[in-house]
């Protein structure tokens, strides 16, 4: 009944947690890139090697690492079904009615779910080893470029970190409110498709309420402590230090492996 | 309908790296009719156990039984227990959702076999019972009304189910001294009817006047659980547990230090009213 909170930074002095939060997302997005291109066996035993040995350097043990994956399988059943059964192209095993399941169709269907398993639990690992604060720094720096062009650059980080720092805080709402609306007798954990219809909106009207008072309160809050929009606030970046271009390396090495030799 | 913990421990996402403890082997026992004050340093498991106790959490080891019943177990009837056990969340006014004042209140008897003439006439009670019009606030949205308003309303919308044992997760927090007063006359009323009341409430003053019975909660453990007035006479104990006892048991106790003679057992206003006249009743005498 109770949710482990996803995407909240675990404090630590783990490798990772010690690399600037600049390298840590240029690797992400390398890594991402690199996912993009994986398509054979030995490319995604490279992937699961890599992320086992992530996941273990972050100090997260695997419950934590799996928590965001765990609750989103209806949805990655979903998406496999969908390309196993429909996919035009490939050789039909059998038809009958809309179905039409293929080979084909199955493998699309299994790399597209396991790309997005890696992508959640390689954005869990930045997000447990980084603090929030940290990552709307280096966003801020990374996207410092486009603000040549007329790009509101810090208010998009600010945005950002804002939009992830609540994700958590919504989340533990969600269930008080859940808990509170149980106890006055709504059926949340009735098998019943009724009675789980009949208690989304004693669920949803009031989380929505309470996110516009959040904002309003935080813009006001952030108001009366000076912030005016447009200028660089994000706390200042130190140096990139010899682990974090190693890591850039080993990263944007195994996006190149999987593009041009897998 | 007592209500009965047997050796419950909870933990926090257990096998994580978020696992906390928040209960160890609480045992304790609930009468019917009782009126218990549950006190605790911030994040010591009070809300945890009162929300055991509602059956909105399961226990990680232990018993928890009503009327002699174990609630987790599978057989259990949960709308028997949601019937029974009311409990009202701290800043209640956040759960409010519909769009009048007057089904918002309904909502708990939706699911109880009652006609529809019972229910409205229960929408009708526990909005008077919280001090409203029904006529006049029956048609408004809930969510239009001040906070001091929305919070009775979610009150009506517990007290609605007529629950027989009643608990309350800081009710007072953030009321004006008018609204707590108010507030605290209402439960007392209930439990002199009949309903057993649990509360959590910082304000020692409030468990003075009308708790029989006090809990004390530290780090998940249950330290104290003893009757309000044996509670309050160990300042120094209770300091321990970073709680203060109430204004009039403190006021005795500077004036017992002064030299005046007072019973100990002084712990609301009214019984420091009757000593101080008694004093000086005594004074004029000699």
């Amino acid at each position: 009944m109770n949710r482990l909170p996803i995407g909240v930074y675990i404090p630590g002095a783990s490798l990772l947690h010690r690399l600037d939060a600049r390298a840590k997302l240029l690797s992400l997005i390398a890594l991402v890139v690199a996912l993009i291109y994986t398509g054979t066996a030995a490319g995604y035993g490279i992937m699961a090697a890599l992320t086992a040995f992530l996941v273990f350097f972050a100090g997260l043990d695997l419950r934590t690492a799996f928590a965001s994956v765990r609750r989103v399988v209806p949805f990655f059943l979903v998406i496999f079904l969908m390309n196993a059964l429909f996919y035009d192209g490939g050789e039909a095993l059998w038809s009958w009615w809309i179905f039409r399941p293929s080979t084909a169709g199955a493998i699309i269907g299994a790399n597209v779910v396991l790309k997005l398993i890696f992508l959640m639990i390689l954005f869990n690992i930045l997000m447990s080893t980084t603090p929030p604060m940290k990552v709307t720094a280096a966003l801020a720096a990374l996207l410092q470029p486009l603000g040549y062009i007329g790009i509101p650059v810090n208010e998009l980080a600010l945005m950002i970190s804002v939009a992830i720092q609540f994700i958590p805080t919504l989340m533990e709402e969600t269930e008080t409110i859940r808990k509170a609306q149980t106890a006055r007798g709504a059926k949340f954990d009735s098998p019943r498709l009724r009675d789980k219809a009949q208690s989304i909106m004693p669920l949803v009207i009031p989380i929505f309420i309470s996110a516009f008072r959040r904002a309003d309160e935080l813009a006001t809050a952030m108001e009366a402590r000076g912030y005016r929009g447009g200028k660089r606030r994000a706390a200042r970046n130190t140096p990139l230090q010899g682990c974090d271009f190693a890591a850039m390396l080993v990263t944007t090495a195994i996006c190149l492996v999987q593009i041009f030799a897998l | 309908m007592p209500i009965t913990l047997e050796r419950v421990s909870y933990t926090y996402a257990a096998g994580t790296a978020f696992e906390t403890a928040a209960l160890d082997s609480v045992s304790l026992s609930i009468a019917g009719g009782e009126f218990v004050g549950l006190v605790g340093h911030t994040g010591c498991g009070k809300s945890t156990l009162v929300q055991l106790m509602a059956g909105l959490l399961r226990p990680t080891s232990g018993k928890v039984l009503l009327d002699g019943k174990d609630i987790n177990l599978k057989g259990y009837r949960r709308e028997e227990l949601r019937e029974k056990v009311g409990l009202l969340f701290q800043f209640p006014e956040c759960q409010l959702f519909e769009t009048t004042v007057e089904r918002d209140v309904a909502f708990g008897l939706k699911h109880l076999p009652l006609s529809a003439e019972e229910k409205a006439e229960r929408v009708r009670w526990a909005l008077e019972r919280t001090g409203f019009s029904f006529e006049q606030i029956r048609h408004q949205s809930p969510l239009g009304l001040s906070g001091g308003e929305r919070r009775r309303i979610a009150i009506a919308g517990v007290l609605a189910t007529r629950p027989q044992i009643l608990i309350l997760d800081e009710p007072v927090a953030s009321l004006d001294p008018m609204g707590r007063r108010d507030f605290m006359e209402l439960i007392s009323r209930l439990n002199r009817e009949g309903t057993t009341i649990v509360i959590i409430s910082h304000n020692a003053d409030i468990l003075g006047e009308y708790a029989h019975r006090v809990l004390v909660l530290e780090q998940g453990k249950l330290c104290i659980d003893a009757p309000v007035k044996e509670v309050f006479q160990d300042t120094e104990r209770l300091k321990t547990y970073h709680l203060a006892v109430s204004q009039p048991r403190h006021i005795a106790r500077l004036l017992q230090q002064k030299g005046l003679p007072f019973p100990q057992d002084i712990v609301r206003y009214g019984d420091l009213l009757t000593g101080i006249k008694a004093l000086v009743e005594g004074g004029r005498e000699r």
